[in-house]
């Protein structure tokens, strides 16, 4: 109760902030009247959910890498690659259904370990590296799914994506999952701590004797096995793996982050803000297809959106600097 | 080497308050063509005198003449433009740039159409080069070049505008000494070229190398301005640090030092600490409970001895032992594992964590603890972070406030904090006062006297001789790379100590 007069200013400064809060309820309200309540109704909301779970779950690893002043651009073709060996071992090779999941996720990790060890001990810039690991990723894909479609997953692997429990998509439950997961890790974890450190003043950090090497492999692996998640979601959804699985993804989850007040500068944001950018992005896009907008345009929209958040953020840390002179 | 020729500036009767303090009181000052040197220990009054030369900042009283006429300049592009140049301490160039890009930035040879003429941009470069007779290449990339050369083309640069007045402030505090010679060659050059030269350094030796006349500041007073030849080491000595008669044992304010007992045992034990053109084979040993004062100018390695112990620096020759066994720190992190500590010199670079409250900034070197389980602890880490906030006396005493909504002193406090909520035995501060207002040095000082009653030892390395010798147990004397005193403050005055730095 010490301060809690400073609690209270700091969670409306907090809100002002990343004023993620405030575009969602505006959006939801006007999508509402405009597609005539079409938008509101519960087959729609389960519909919106269920497309916001992967590219939510990739933000929550990118917001993470995001907040160490890095980028990861290889997710799409990390749920690529690993969507297509997962799919052969299922299919063609009979790797027991588990084990394939198993191998999956370990393909996921492993590709951002690679990232994060080239980044943090080789000190490759990350945007390159992570480009160059996005055309090996689904280069590799392609090859190995021969340009087809393999079809014919084992039954059982439709649990991620059609699946429900207690009335809600198992997607959904997997999203609430790791979001939670990575706001306890974020506020209340020491490896959370020291990540906004490292964002905030890299060289700082170093010097307080934080372990900077270890944790930056740590996010990459950490972005990567979301990335391996995802792939697991959207094959049991389309119950095949095909190599546009995950196709501009990354662009997606970055733009989430940045609306949900996660900033390109490091060292600022939260994966629930992350995971309601996310929101907003599949809602405007689902809101423009009720109303039957032509999808070129909605491209054009959702990079307005996307410029908005950025210059928005841009704008208020100048504010800020002002402020403190 | 005479003076004879027309003074080409004469800054009269200058005087300046800081803070209703005298940084210059009543100073005459006169530049010919020579190598004027101006010379005095941090706060005599040197920069001061040049910044007001230079228009950076006016004068209270007192007037300039340049070339026998009044001017006043209201900034230093006003000086540039009446041909009064200066080359600043730190290097300011753009390393991924040709040396051709750095001399001709914003006035590139043209063609007709607009574009650069490359060829002729770099001719124009080798003739500027030409007249220090330089042999680099003017396509060379800066950042290849040695900083001696960065330097000289510095110098080149300044030439280039033409200028009457050429003000170096302390050119070669980041040179190896072999390189010193080649800058010294050069200035005289220089002055052979017609341009009035103002040198300002610390070091003696090339004080007395360099300078037709030398002008000696002491607290904001001109103590004399000689002839080179009329001057002797031991006599330029006591002009800056005065008569030890005048230096009033009273000035003796250091009354916490305890002669620390050997007995209490070694903490850190150094021994021939070399690292190529910085020190050489430096061998001293700490305490425990000890305040140990490392000192010198700038430019003579102190800085270096902070980083090498707490593994920033690894490049170097010699060895460390801790409480008796053989260390070797290759990251700071394993400093902080073994128990050190450190305070950097750049606090805004390399200590806060600006978009953090001060809070996490304080437990930042104590994560392990707090989240002991991985994850916090609030019980521990409030605890940890009041009775730190309490120590180090933070006033407004909140944790959840922006760091970088402190002032200096405070935010160094905060830095510092972090090591006290530690077990940290050793605790390295390099410039601790640095850009912290007056006020609160006296209340950073007092917090170190302190963190020694809890078993830390520490060592203070900085270039505020009067500042060390007032908290120090013991002091380190350092000059060109090598320890060249040890001065006991509880029986010497500060001065002492300076004189043996710039001897």
């Amino acid at each position: 109760m010490k301060f809690r007069d400073s609690k209270f200013i700091s969670f409306f400064s907090n809100l002002s902030k990343n004023g993620v809060v405030i575009i969602f309820i505006v959006i939801v309200i006007a999508l509402a009247f405009l597609t005539k309540g079409k938008s509101i109704k519960p087959s729609n909301i389960v519909n919106i959910m269920l497309q916001t779970t992967t590219i939510g779950i990739l933000a929550i690893g990118m917001t993470l890498v995001i907040i160490d002043r890095g980028i990861d651009l290889s997710v799409g073709g990390v749920a690529a690659l690993s969507s297509a060996v997962g799919a052969i071992c299922m299919t063609k090779l009979g790797v027991p259904w588990i084990l394939c999941v198993l191998i999956m996720l370990v393909i996921g990790t492993l590709v951002g370990m690679i990232n994060g060890f080239s980044i943090s001990v080789l000190k490759m810039p990350a945007f390159i590296t992570t480009m160059a690991m996005l055309k090996i990723t689904q280069g590799s894909a392609h090859y190995l799914l021969g340009g087809t479609t393999i079809f014919g997953l084992p039954e059982i692997h439709s649990v991620f994506g059609q699946g429900s429990f207690i009335g809600i998509p198992v997607a959904v439950w997997i999203l609430i999952f790791f979001t939670l997961i990575g706001f306890l890790l974020l506020k209340y974890s020491r490896f959370g701590r020291e990540l906004y450190a490292m964002g905030g003043n890299p060289k700082a950090a170093w010097i307080a004797g934080i372990n900077v090497t270890q944790n930056r492999i740590l996010i990459y692996a950490i972005s990567g096995f979301l990335s391996a998640v995802a792939a697991l979601i959207i094959t049991s959804r389309i119950m095949c793996a095909q190599v546009t699985i995950g196709d501009g993804s990354e662009l997606d989850a970055i733009a989430s982050a940045v609306i949900g007040g996660v900033s390109m500068a490091g060292g600022e944001g939260g994966v629930l803000g992350a995971v309601a950018g996310t929101f907003i992005i599949v809602m405007i896009n689902n809101g423009l297809n009720l109303l039957a907008v032509s999808p070129y345009i909605q491209t054009a929209i959702k990079g307005t959106v996307i410029f908005t958040a950025i210059a928005s953020d841009v704008i208020r840390r100048r504010k800020e600097l002002r402020l403190k002179q | 080497m005479e003076a004879v020729n027309e003074p080409v500036v004469v800054l009269q009767n200058i005087s300046k308050k800081f803070g209703g303090i005298f940084a210059l009181n009543q100073v005459t000052f006169d530049l010919r063509n020579e190598i004027h040197s101006i010379v005095g220990h941090n706060g005599a009054g040197k920069s001061t005198l040049v910044r007001i030369l230079m228009g950076a900042i006016q004068p209270d009283d007192g007037e300039i003449y340049l070339n026998g006429s009044p001017v006043s300049f209201d900034s230093p592009r006003e000086a540039q433009e009446n041909r009064i140049s200066m080359v600043w301490q730190e290097l300011s160039n753009f390393p991924n740039l040709t040396v051709t890009e750095n001399l001709l930035m914003q006035r590139f040879v043209t063609k007709a159409n607009g574009a650069i003429n490359w060829k002729a941009s770099h001719d124009l470069c080798k003739q500027f080069l030409q007249r220090l007779s330089l042999d680099i290449d003017p396509k060379s990339m800066m950042g290849k070049l040695s900083l001696a050369q960065q330097q000289l083309v510095e110098f080149s640069k300044a030439l280039s505008y033409d200028p009457v007045v050429l003000i170096l402030d302390e050119p070669t505090s980041a040179l190896s000494f072999r390189e010193q010679e080649i800058l010294y060659e050069k200035i005289i050059k220089i002055k052979s070229q017609g341009v009035a030269v103002v040198f300002i350094s610390h070091k003696l030796d090339e004080i007395m190398t360099l300078s037709d006349r030398v002008t000696v500041l002491r607290d904001g007073q001109k103590i004399f301005t000689k002839m080179g030849n009329e001057l002797d080491k031991d006599s330029l000595v006591e002009a800056i640090v005065g008569k030890p008669s005048e230096r009033k044992k009273e000035k003796i304010r250091n009354t916490g030092q305890r002669d620390v007992d050997s007995n209490t045992g070694l903490i850190l034990e150094v021994k021939n600490l070399s690292l190529e053109r910085r020190l050489e084979k430096v061998s001293f040993s700490l305490n425990k409970g000890e305040i140990l004062g490392i000192t010198g100018v700038s430019g003579s390695g102190i800085s270096d001895i902070g980083k090498i112990l707490f593994g920033i620096e690894q490049d170097y020759t010699g060895e460390i032992s801790l409480e008796g066994h053989p260390y070797e720190s290759l990251t700071p992190q394993d400093a902080v594992k073994q128990g050190l500590g450190y305070v950097p010199k750049d606090r805004k670079e390399e200590g806060i964590i600006p978009g953090m409250t001060v809070g996490d900034n304080i437990v930042l070197s104590t994560l392990k603890q707090i989240y002991m389980t991985g994850f916090v602890n609030n019980r521990i880490r409030d605890e940890v972070i009041y009775r730190i906030m309490d120590i180090i006396d933070l006033k407004p005493r909140n944790p959840e406030i922006a760091i970088s909504s402190l002032s200096g002193g405070n935010q160094q406090k905060v830095v510092m904090a972090r090591w006290i909520s530690k077990k940290t035995r050793v605790l390295i501060l390099d410039e601790p006062t640095r850009g912290v207002d007056v006020g609160a040095i006296g209340k950073i000082y007092s917090l170190i006297r302190d963190l020694t009653h809890q078993g830390v030892s520490v060592i203070v390395i900085s270039s505020e001789f009067e500042e060390v010798h007032s908290v120090a147990d013991r002091m380190l004397v350092f000059n060109k790379g090598k320890i060249v005193g040890e001065i006991k403050p509880a029986s010497s005055v500060w001065e002492d100590a300076f004189a043996l730095a710039i001897k």
